[in-house]
């Protein structure tokens, strides 16, 4: 009975493990990301964002005359995982384009192999450094992390924040999005950094260095970190006794900051490139508003991250080329890619104006104010009221 | 003044939460002689449960609260029943007793992602009225005290469990000497099983009074449990006493370290510090019984 049970094992895993996929489906989009893991509330609503897209294109009637499958690796969130993943999506099942993780890490760690594959891979991370590798069939569909490093030190400026205290959690995308706004504060005379700490990946608890942060008495805490990890350390702050204003990246835009947060969440000025309204309605176009009602027809909820968006942006710009492009082959659908104009939820998106797979540039301002994520403009309006946030 | 206290108070919580899972450690290692990697884990499940009957189920706190140690203990106690003493009636060796509370882990974190989702839940505060407390200059919150006084009184119970009950007594004989304690006609099998589901029931309770400072995640337990089993360590693997004065350390270690040096330095000091103990002083502060001579 051993015997057989082995025997029937060792055929099981010699048959092969992808099904038909190409055969069925006239495009196949593959897509790594972080189902579970450190980001894995993110990474979910990217692989819905991507799956919400196709299904939205396939009723439509696909593309190239047929329909469009998907084929999903999770990457658990790590480097080793995204080189596993679009390895096994390139080699073994032979997808014909990619939609890429949030992580600028996994993306880079990647790059190499997509390019050799030349595969068109649209990525959803904000990094910059990605698409300064030179690799030609990397491309972005919303603007990356530098363009929310000027209007965030300007809102310090007109916050009064002048004495800054810092909290990095150490990945690549906060680390590089820090380096960012440090740059900005050094090149004007109007922002100090008094304190600066860090955040390992992997803990839980920041008491010891958000003591030493309110030691240092800063008029404005920059807090980047992804959105599981920031929303403790706001809570954390907050029961330390700080009042006064948080600033952080595209990761506070989350609901899961004010769900986890609570009323400790108001007082944080971060930049996005989308904010994920609390319903349909209150999106900010008419397109965001219908990408919002068909998501939640589908999911039965709101989504919980700005990721939703990235991943379905990126994949109707990969499907849009496809179907100017007429074809899948590689090389002629990057080179659709890079000289297409789109218009995507993040905006009207320009290609042919970069020469590096960027589309777009500049952040908006948000500011989380009675619970809610309102806009600059907006709060700003309201009084910008500086004396709640002391 | 008011860093210092703050500082001291987080790494009470800190090292109170650590506590709860290293006396878990410690309980079984007594008992049975091996060592446990499900704690972590079941202090993220005992979580969930209290959140499924607290937050979705809308059932009173006081009863969720009970609900979920109850069922906790149940699944400790299986896991014993199940697993582990199958193992040892088979006569497996500690390794592989080892690996299977590994795989145990593993299954306990996957099934609360497949039940619960990956995305985190809001665990919402323990009073009605949340606002934090002044505590001379410095601000503490109510759940971080709660955490304190339960954790300790936890302890204190277990104490009195364990030295004034005749149960508790014989599941310290079973653990000394299982063949003596058997022919004085202790059942060790039940002392066992039941020491695995006082260990998960602690495990439970240190989830419940962590969940509503963080989240409740099914990475809950991971992010714990190593700098428990460090607690452990360095109080003496196996000493009930010294697993809660070993995590309280570390607890008060780490957040001084972040606090007065460098909040990068943090973990390489922490477990810095637990191999120092392993090679010099292998017994820990309470000098358990760890050589086998």
């Amino acid at each position: 009975m051993k015997r057989l049970f082995t025997v029937l094992l060792v055929l099981a895993l010699l048959v092969p493990t992808t099904l038909a996929v190409a055969d069925d489906y006239s495009y196949v989009i593959g897509h790594y990301g972080g189902f579970t893991g450190a980001v894995a509330t993110a990474g979910s609503n990217g692989r819905d964002g991507i799956l919400l897209a196709v299904k939205l294109w396939n009723e439509k009637g696909g593309v190239l005359g047929g329909q469009i499958g998907v084929e999903l690796y999770d990457d658990g969130s790590t480097t080793e995982g995204a080189v596993k993943g679009v390895s096994y999506l390139l080699d073994q099942v032979g997808v014909d384009g990619l939609i890429g993780s949030q992580l600028s890490g996994n993306i880079q760690a990647t790059g190499d192999l997509v390019e050799a594959y030349q595969i068109p891979e649209v990525a959803t991370g904000m990094n910059p450094a990605w698409l300064q590798k030179g690799w030609t069939y990397l491309f972005r569909a919303l603007p990356n992390s530098s363009g929310g490093a000027a209007p965030l030190v300007d809102a310090m400026e007109t916050l009064g924040s002048t004495k800054i205290a810092s909290l990095v959690y150490q990945d690549d995308g906060n680390t590089s999005a820090y380096k960012q706004v440090k740059a900005v504060i050094e090149s004007r005379d109007t922002v100090e950094i008094i304190n600066e700490q860090q955040a390992m990946v992997g803990e839980t608890d920041w008491t010891g260095a958000l003591s030493a942060i309110i030691n240092a008495q800063p008029s404005g805490v920059i807090i980047f970190a992804q959105a599981e990890q920031g929303s403790l350390m706001v809570k954390q702050i907050r029961n330390l006794g700080y009042t006064g204003y948080i600033y952080g990246c595209e990761t506070f835009s989350s609901t899961d900051m004010r769900n986890v947060a609570g009323d400790a969440a108001n007082g944080i000025v971060f930049f996005a490139p989308h904010c994920v309204p609390d319903s349909p309605e209150e999106g900010n176009s008419e397109a965001e508003i219908a990408f919002l009602t068909a998501w939640v027809e589908e999911y039965g909820k709101m989504p919980i991250s700005d990721v939703a968006y990235r991943a379905f942006d990126a994949t109707n710009v990969l499907l849009t080329a496809v179907e100017k492009a007429g074809t899948k082959d590689g090389p002629t659908v990057r080179d659709t890619i890079a000289n297409m104009q789109i218009q995507l939820l993040a905006g009207p998106a320009d290609y042919s104006a970069y020469d590096n797979g960027e589309c777009l540039s500049g952040q908006q301002i948000y500011v989380t104010h009675g619970g809610k994520n309102i806009g600059w403009a907006k709060y700003l309006e309201l009084g910008g009221n500086a004396d709640t946030y002391k | 003044m008011q860093m210092l206290i703050n500082v001291l108070i987080g790494g009470l919580v800190l090292g109170c939460t650590y506590g709860m899972l290293a006396l878990g450690y410690s309980l079984i290692y007594q008992a049975s002689g091996y060592m446990n990697f499900t704690q972590g884990n079941l202090l993220m499940f005992g979580a969930f449960i209290a959140y499924q009957l607290y937050v979705v189920w809308s059932i009173p706190f006081i009863i969720a609260l009970a609900g979920s140690l109850i069922v906790m203990f149940f699944v400790g106690w299986m896991m014993e029943r199940f697993v582990i003493r199958r193992l040892v009636r088979k006569k497996a060796q500690n390794v592989y007793v080892v690996l299977a509370t590994i795989a145990l882990s593993t299954i306990v974190e996957n099934a609360a992602m497949l039940i619960w989702g990956s995305n985190m839940k809001y665990f919402p505060s323990l009073y009605s009225n949340p606002s934090p407390i002044k505590i001379g200059p410095a601000t503490v919150s109510k759940e971080q005290l709660t955490c304190i006084v339960v954790a300790l009184l936890a302890m204190l119970l277990l104490h009195f469990f364990l030295n004034k009950t005749k149960f508790g007594t014989s599941m310290r004989a079973a653990a000394q000497n299982k063949m003596a304690a058997s022919c004085m006609g202790i059942n060790v099998n039940t002392t066992i099983g039941t020491t695995y589901g006082i260990a998960a029931v602690l495990a439970c309770l240190g989830g419940v009074l962590v969940a509503p400072t963080m989240y409740v995640s099914y990475q809950l337990g991971n992010n714990l449990a190593a700098k428990s089993f460090a607690g452990a360590v360095i109080g003496g693997y196996g000493h009930i006493y010294g697993a809660i004065i070993g995590s309280l350390f570390i607890g008060l270690l780490e957040t001084f370290v972040g606090a007065y040096v460098s909040s990068a330095y943090k973990e390489f000091i922490v477990y810095g510090v637990m191999v120092l103990f392993m090679v010099l002083r292998p017994r820990g502060i309470c000098n358990a019984n760890v050589y086998s001579v």
